[in-house]
């Protein structure tokens, strides 16, 4: 069945202005929606993160002791058995590991090379402790002193500052993202209720005619703002669309560089609702703002 | 139903254009407002119809003071209203159909509803056939016979015409009148500003007749009452 066309009061809003306006929610919904991708991903990358360290401590016995000097390799890997089951035996530890020889040879390799591969090259024993409460502030302490009690060299380190680092530096990316949006979806709002308040002069002696004959201003305001939502709505559509093809070749491309670093690539249900709410907030808050300025003006009118 | 006391109008600080206007008009009622050019009719009708508020004075519509009323109490008077202005005023975007139905859409009537009452008032004007055409591929009478169908499809309790058989020949003029008396007999109450002296002759109705904006209610003319008595 055919529908029917709606009827409308204005005449069709394919005149320039128009379609300049639409251009501009098309591009700025279209950075907007990269925006909130790139706002997505870095939360993403920083769960990983801190998943990865958080509730994580690491037990390291240097290879060499305050004066330079190689220590054993079999004391230490004595003293790293010792604390480990020292540690081991602490309330709120999860488990205790103690890294080989090999394990640390591959930690190292990257930045040393195959000298790494070299039987005699000093090593530090290492420790990956991780406990059953990840804000349990007190295991630092427990864990620190057991092991001093052991080997007095043991460095204990909890990643705290490297947490905190990350946090705030994916604080800043998010508040960066989220200003961008804020800042193109302010521009949307911008650009339509000019276009908005551009057609009301245009059409000043319509709604001058509209008003003797009755009409109310809910009647002419729902009129216009009626055009402007289905405009406003198409560009907005476009944008995030274009926005997320643009997204999903982004993550194509990234999917192929092997990095544990990056979290699996690709949106979940859940970001694709976020996507799903853009447009749906650019035409609402434009629905809003354009109602906003048509009534004021309709109100000021005899 | 409508009573002017003392009403006077002027256009900002120009001179005043109406003085010293009382008059009354009962439902059901049927004047022609007639005068010289430039006497005041359109200024008087722009009163009647709430384009302009008087100066001084007290315009009330169906029992309510103009000037303290309510925006929204003024649209409700408006909607009873039709009015055919002197410049038609068509939206010219807007298909004859759709400048028609306006009003039954102001008011929120239903779409079938609107679609048979539309028909066929443009039938009764004679452009049933013009019915999709934009306003300026009409012709002058054409397009005022859109007006006149517009201002009496919302069956409205006064209907105020400006100089409505203006640009139309003697047949579709008479035509349009019957309508206005058919109208008028279903108890709209009717002023019709007209300079044509021959229809105020061939009509019997009173006469509101303005000079230099000043009022007096007269009437109906000799010719017509004599017509009217045979
Ligand atoms: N919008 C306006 N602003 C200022 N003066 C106006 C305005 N409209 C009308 N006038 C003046 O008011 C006076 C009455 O004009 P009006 O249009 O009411 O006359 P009219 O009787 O309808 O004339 P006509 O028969 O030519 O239509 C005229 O002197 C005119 O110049
Ligand atoms: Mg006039």
């Amino acid at each position: 069945m055919a529908r029917k066309r709606i009827w409308e009061l204005l005449p069709d809003t394919q005149d320039s202005g128009t379609r300049f306006v639409m251009l501009v929610v098309v591009m700025m919904t279209f950075l907007a929606t990269l925006a909130v991708g790139g706002a997505l991903v870095v939360s993403a990358l920083r769960a990983t993160w801190v998943d990865a360290v958080e509730g994580h401590i690491t037990i390291e016995i240097p290879a060499s002791d305050g004066a330079g000097v190689i220590r054993n390799a079999d004391t230490l890997s004595d003293n790293a058995r010792g604390i480990a089951n020292a540690v081991g035996s602490l309330a709120g530890i999860k488990s205790v590991h103690v890294l080989s020889r090999v394990d640390i040879k591959n930690l190292v390799k990257p930045w040393m090379g195959e000298a790494a591969g070299t039987e005699d090259m000093p090593l530090p024993a290492l420790m990956g402790v991780t406990l059953r409460d990840p804000d349990d502030t007190g295991a630092l302490e427990a864990i620190t002193k057991a092991a001093k009690a052991l080997d007095a060299a043991a460095i204990v380190e909890a990643h705290q500052s490297w947490i905190s680092d990350l946090r705030r530096f994916s604080l800043v990316l998010l508040l960066a993202a989220c200003a961008m949006a804020f800042v193109t979806i302010a521009c949307c709002i911008v650009a339509v209720t000019g276009a908005v308040a551009a057609r009301l002069s245009e059409h000043h002696a319509d709604i001058d005619l509209l008003h003797l004959m009755g009409a109310t201003d809910d009647y002419i305001g729902g009129q216009f703002v009626q055009s402007v939502v289905r405009s406003v709505g198409g560009a907005a559509l476009a944008g995030t669309v274009i926005g997320l093809v643009l997204l999903k070749a982004g993550a194509l491309i990234a999917g192929n560089i092997q990095t544990a670093m990056l979290p699996q690539a690709g949106f979940g249900f859940a970001d694709y609702v976020a996507f799903a709410g853009l447009p749906a907030l650019v035409t609402g808050l434009c629905f809003a703002a354009a109602r906003f300025t048509v009534l004021r003006s309709l109100r000021q009118m005899p | 139903m409508i009573s002017f006391e003392h009403v006077g109008l002027r256009y900002n600080v120009g001179p005043e254009v109406l003085s010293d206007i009382t008059f009354t008009l009962e439902q059901g009622a049927f004047h022609f407002l007639s005068g010289p050019s430039g006497a005041g009719k359109t200024s008087l009708m722009k009163l009647l119809y709430l384009g302009h508020l008087p100066t001084r004075g007290v315009v009330k519509m169906f029992g309510q003071d103009v000037v303290t009323a309510s925006r929204t109490q003024r649209m409700m008077i408006r909607q009873r209203i039709g009015v055919v202005f002197q410049d038609f005023r068509l939206l010219p975007h807007l298909s004859a159909f759709d400048n028609v139905a306006l009003p039954l859409r102001i008011m929120g009537k239903k779409p079938h509803e609107i679609k048979n009452t539309v028909r066929e008032i443009l039938e009764w004007v004679g452009l049933s056939e013009q019915m999709n055409a934009l306003p300026s591929i009409l012709s002058g009478g054409q397009q005022q016979r859109i007006a006149i169908a517009r201002a009496v499809v919302g069956k409205p309790r006064l209907l105020l015409a400006d100089e409505p058989t203006g640009n139309l020949d003697d047949a579709i003029g008479y035509r349009i009148m019957s309508l206005f008396e058919q109208l008028n007999r279903m108890g709209t109450t009717i002023v019709i500003a007209t300079h044509n002296q021959q229809m105020m002759d061939h009509f019997n109705h009173p006469r509101l007749t303005l000079d230099k904006g000043h009022l007096a209610v007269l009437p109906p003319t000799q010719k017509a009452a004599l017509r009217e008595a045979y």
